[in-house]
């Protein structure tokens, strides 16, 4: 990476006329009790933290009725208490919002309005540990557990009931016609990673019915209900021979398909797969592409358009995505990001809101290691 | 005849070494004649602090890293209790800017790059020394003078002025399950040959509590998975073929398990890592001088060093993660000191080292290298003025069986220093000093799988040093019995600094890029009061002054913030009561707050602390047997602080020890 171009940047990018929202970065535990913090329309962030650098994780809130505004460390505020170490994303299901927290082996279930914690919820070891992807059905919560497991809580009791052993390291979850998929990623098998696979379990009795073998390492999944079809990033091995690759499962008939373009972040509203491929981390070498679902074929070989690009830098995009959601409501594209910094990891992310035309609307600075996003709408 | 003695002096440096400096009356026999003309820490061109075995107990000493909290510039990173590790940095340099010396020839660690000070004993050390920069002590190999600061160990050398063979035992028990024995027995063989043998086990469950604050809650926790156990042996041979000559060989065997506890992480204390290490080295230093003005001394060295990590798990493939690691060293130096008229000595040293490390961590590449150093240095000494200059040349080879070799590294490293004492009367003495050095990548930033980066170049130390340094003169009133006192301030910089960064997650490298300033001052003062016939009372103080901070990028969030880790100010100091019944020492050592990661901030930072700690000790003869007693109090405030975030130290201990000498 080339530090003076980056330094160059920024120096311009920080004169665009942005909507800079102003942000809170209230570091006090306890913090300021003026105004009791209420959530109803906006933007959860889950903040990662860093456990190498002993930074917890955090939640944070972008809010998108008026006035809008963003408020960080929004657990540690509300509960007295921090969220834990290394938060990874959180589903709501009913009033509640439940928040994996991989490293604190911990499923917080809080208010999703007011963020106040419900319950704990801490697994056994029968139960798997490090939580890692949360989904719902709408009847029951999944949580993938990274060391092969994923279990299934019951929210009338916020406890888990039952325990399904699937592939190597499961990441992300999806849940269609009566199955719950998982990217079993082996990760921990690099370079092998020849137990790399989607399991698919069935909802009704919460056993695994097989084992179906895509690219390998594959980490994120989505479901698209009107095509009855499975979106699954595959990592690959980083070399030529199994390259970062975009796959689909038939749901109907567990039917495979390589999709062959990149994708390292993808998200899907309404029949549009938003994919960012960032395997690399240089700005410049990033692309933001849309799907039409049903068909798989594109709708915009830049949905977030790379505005200006002159002596090799470019803006309007962020440095390093790490996250991609989309409000249904607006059409906003929320991309989080980290700072472009070789400490980057350890230092605050920020979140770009573009319109649907991908123009940035605004920034917000959020916590250490921004990971995953939730509307809440 | 008299730069003959300087000579012997000189020459015997090595062998004894920082001994020498304040155990002047150990002399071994006439060969090697101490003191006059040997470097002490107020004459010195550079900073030398040094802590002998007499001090050990006068400051309440209870192992190396506690050591080491004495000398001012010093930064530990503990990890905490007695299985916790502990590496050292001076004057924010970074622990791998230090090199460690054990009986005069530096241990190295090829992968990490730095010394683990968790693994070495107190109990057989006569003395240990901190040397920032090269001072007026120029009869050394290169490898010695190839870092930016240099800490050595010396051990104990055996005595036998009363008779032939020595036995000394100990015992020592203490909080968390700590208990620790030792046992040595020296035997002299006529008058040319003798040895020494000991053997050294330890234990710890280290399950100490610790206060959890969590926002507002606190809690009660203990650590867990903590367990160390360390075998330690250690054979020493000393030869004396001529009268003029000394040959000392040591082989060294370490063996340790421990469980690694891991941070402190919120909600979950499950901890399953494990660390085995063992190290075996033998080396062979011969030192002898002829009267036409030469010395010679020779130095070898094989090292072999193990490390295994472990972890289980259901994440792992297998349930388990395993990494192994071997590391090999052959080392070999000579150096010849020239005096051919009273005031100057010239000398030159050479050293090559083959260092390889195997590991399952280096995608089947097996690094080695060579290394060659060469020293060419100049003192001119007279009882006012010392000058000395050193001019360094490095070599530095990689090759890889199995892959691609990491890129060359050869250097010239100047460095200059001088004392001057401008008033004859007066103790008072000044000093400047001047190094340019560096270190080499480590196979851990060349090698390593997803991480390590080839073409990685030498990271840059430049030190300035000027000083200030006073020592009460023979003429002294008779309830002083010694005052001495330093002051030092600094500016050095590091740049090319190297740094790992990531490309993503999965993927990082490492590359030349930070840069750091640091501003700084040591003081130092040492005294010793007469109270009353057999009453003593020994003061002594250090304090550090880092100004310590990044300036890699401006436009960077932590431009000129200070770098992690390293306090504004920290200091220690001692105050000991030498009686007839019981000696009492109560020691502090302190440090302002500091941040764990770059960017300064209240989440990033740690609070400041002082430990309190607390010694009594006492030696008897006992029916002809001479015995040793000590009571020792840790953090006698129960303060609850972290030297590394997330790993809290142990709270008020206990540690009682005793030993017998026939």
């Amino acid at each position: 990476m080339n530090w003076k171009k980056q330094l160059k940047y920024w120096m311009w990018a920080f004169t665009l006329p942005l909507v800079f929202c102003a942000c809170d970065n209230d570091d006090n535990p306890g913090g300021d009790d003026d105004k009791p913090f209420r959530a109803e329309r906006g933007v959860y962030v889950f903040n990662a933290g860093n456990q190498r650098s002993s930074i917890d994780g955090s939640l944070s809130f972008i809010d998108l009725a008026s006035p809008r505004g963003l408020t960080n460390n929004v657990f540690m505020t509300v509960n007295g208490r921090s969220l834990g170490s290394t938060v990874q994303d959180g589903v709501i299901w009913g009033d509640d919002m439940y928040i994996a927290v991989s490293e604190s082996n911990t499923i917080e279930v809080v208010d999703k309005h007011t963020v106040a914690s419900v319950a704990q919820i801490r697994p056994t070891a029968e139960q798997g540990k490090q939580p890692r992807d949360i989904v719902t059905d709408g009847k029951y919560i999944y949580v993938s557990m990274y060391d092969g497991y994923v279990s299934r809580i019951d929210p009338a009791t916020n406890t888990i009931d039952k325990t399904v052993q699937v592939g190597p390291n499961p990441e992300e979850m999806a849940v269609l016609n009566g199955y719950l998929y998982v990217a079993n990623s082996d990760g921990f098998n690099f370079p092998a990673l020849t137990n790399s696979s989607v399991s698919k379990i069935a909802l009704d009795d919460f056993t695994e019915e097989e084992k179906i073998m895509v690219g390998k390492n594959p980490c994120k999944v989505v479901a698209h209900e009107a095509s009855g079809k499975l979106f699954v990033i595959c990592m690959g091995d980083y070399t030529e021979a199994n390259p970062n690759s975009l796959w689909t499962i038939d749901a109907a008939t567990d039917k495979v398909t390589d999709l062959h373009v990149n994708a390292t972040l993808m998200c899907l509203s309404g029949n549009t797969l938003y994919t960012v491929y960032n395997q690399y981390g240089s700005p410049e070498a990033n692309s933001y592409i849309s799907y039409n679902a049903t068909d798989n074929s594109v709708l915009n070989e830049a949905f977030i358009p790379a505005d200006r690009i002159s002596e090799d830098f470019t803006a309007n995009v962020v440095d390093n995505p790490q996250g991609i959601a989309v409000d249904p409501v607006s059409g906003h594209i929320f991309i989080t990001s980290y700072v472009s910094d070789p400490n980057s990891y350890t230092l605050p992310c920020y979140i770009f809101e573009y319109n649907a035309q991908g123009e940035a609307l605004a920034k917000y600075d959020v916590g250490v290691g921004a990971v995953n996003m939730l509307v809440l709408e | 005849m008299s730069f003959c003695i300087a000579v012997a002096g000189a020459s015997a440096q090595v062998a004894k070494a920082d001994s020498a400096v304040l155990d002047a009356d150990r002399s071994l026999d006439e060969v090697v004649v101490s003191a006059s003309g040997t470097t002490r820490p107020t004459t010195a061109t550079a900073p030398l602090q040094v802590l002998s075995r007499p001090q050990f107990d006068r400051q309440g000493i209870t192992d190396i890293a506690d050591a080491l909290r004495r000398f001012s510039g010093v930064n530990i990173k503990d990890y905490g209790g007695a299985g916790g590790m502990k590496t050292v940095s001076v004057r924010s340099l970074g622990a791998q800017h230090t090199a460690v010396a054990y009986d005069g020839i530096t241990l190295t660690d090829c992968q990490s790059g730095q010394i683990d000070f968790s693994r070495f004993s107190l109990d057989n050390l006569s003395s240990l020394s901190l040397t920032v920069g090269d001072n007026d002590d120029i009869f050394l190999p290169a490898r010695t003078v190839a870092s930016a600061a240099s800490i050595r160990l010396q051990t104990l050398q055996p005595d036998f002025s009363d008779r032939a063979w020595h036995v000394n035992a100990g015992l020592k028990a203490g909080s968390f399950g700590m208990a620790n024995s030792f046992l040595r027995y020296d035997r002299q063989f006529g008058s040319k040959v003798s040895m020494s043998l000991l053997g050294d086990f330890m234990r710890a469950d280290n399950l100490y509590p610790f206060t959890l604050v969590n926002g507002i809650y606190k809690s009660r926790e203990h650590r867990e998975n903590n367990y160390i156990e360390t075998w330690r042996g250690e054979w020493n041979i000393y030869v004396r073929p001529t009268e003029h000559a000394v040959l000392n060989g040591k082989v060294y065997y370490y063996d340790s398990f421990r469980e690694l506890p891991g941070p402190v992480i919120l909600y979950n204390s499950s901890s399953n890592e494990e660390q085995t290490e063992r190290n075996f080295f033998t080396q062979l230093h011969f030192q002898t001088y002829w009267d036409n003005h030469w010395s010679l001394q020779l130095n070898g060295k094989f090292n072999w060093a193990y490390s295994y990590y472990h972890d289980q798990g259901d994440e792992y493939p297998g349930g388990t993660l395993d990494n192994r690691y071997y590391q090999r060293e052959y080392y070999a130096s000579a150096a010849v000191l020239y005096t051919p008229w009273k005031s100057w000595a010239f000398s030159y040293a050479a050293d090559y080292s083959f260092n390889n490390l195997t590991s399952d961590a280096t995608g089947g590449v097996k690094p080695y290298r060579h290394t060659v150093l060469q020293t060419l240095s100049a003192r001119y000494r007279t009882p006012r003025l010392t000058l000395t200059a050193l001019l360094l040349g490095s070599i530095y080879q990689n090759k890889a069986h199995g892959g691609e070799a990491a890129r060359d590294a050869h250097r010239l490293s100047p460095s200059v220093s001088v004392s001057w004492k401008p008033w004859e009367e007066t103790g008072f003495r000044l000093r400047a000093a001047y190094k340019d050095i560096f270190r080499v990548a480590t196979f851990t930033d060349n090698y390593f799988d997803r991480w390590g980066s080839r073409d990685v170049r030498p990271e840059v130390a430049r030190q300035w040093n000027v000083g200030l340094t006073y020592e009460l003169p023979s003429r002294r009133p008779s309830w002083l019995e010694s005052l001495t006192l330093s002051a030092d301030g600094y500016y050095n910089y590091v740049k090319d600094k190297i740094i790992a960064i990531p490309y993503n997650m999965f993927f990082w490298t490492t590359v030349n890029l930070g840069h750091v300033d640091i501003w700084g001052a040591d003081v130092n003062a040492d005294a010793s009061f007469r109270l009353a016939k057999g009453h003593r009372l020994l003061a002594t103080l250090n304090y550090t002054y880092q100004h310590a901070v990044d300036m890699t990028n401006p436009s960077s969030v932590y431009y000129k913030d200070q770098i992690p880790y390293t306090p504004e100010h920290s200091g220690g100091l001692s105050l000991a009561w030498e009686n007839p019944w019981l000696n009492l020492s109560l020691h502090a050592t302190g440090t302002s707050e500091r941040y764990a990661s770059v960017q300064n901030i209240a989440s990033n930072r740690l609070d400041g602390y002082v430990e309190v700690g607390l010694a009594l000790y006492r030696s008897f003869r006992w029916k002809g047997v001479g015995m040793a007693v000590r009571g020792d109090v840790q953090n006698l405030g129960n303060k609850q602080y972290s030297i590394v975030k997330s790993y809290p130290m142990p709270g008020r201990s206990y540690k009682l020890t005793i030993s017998i000498n026939l």
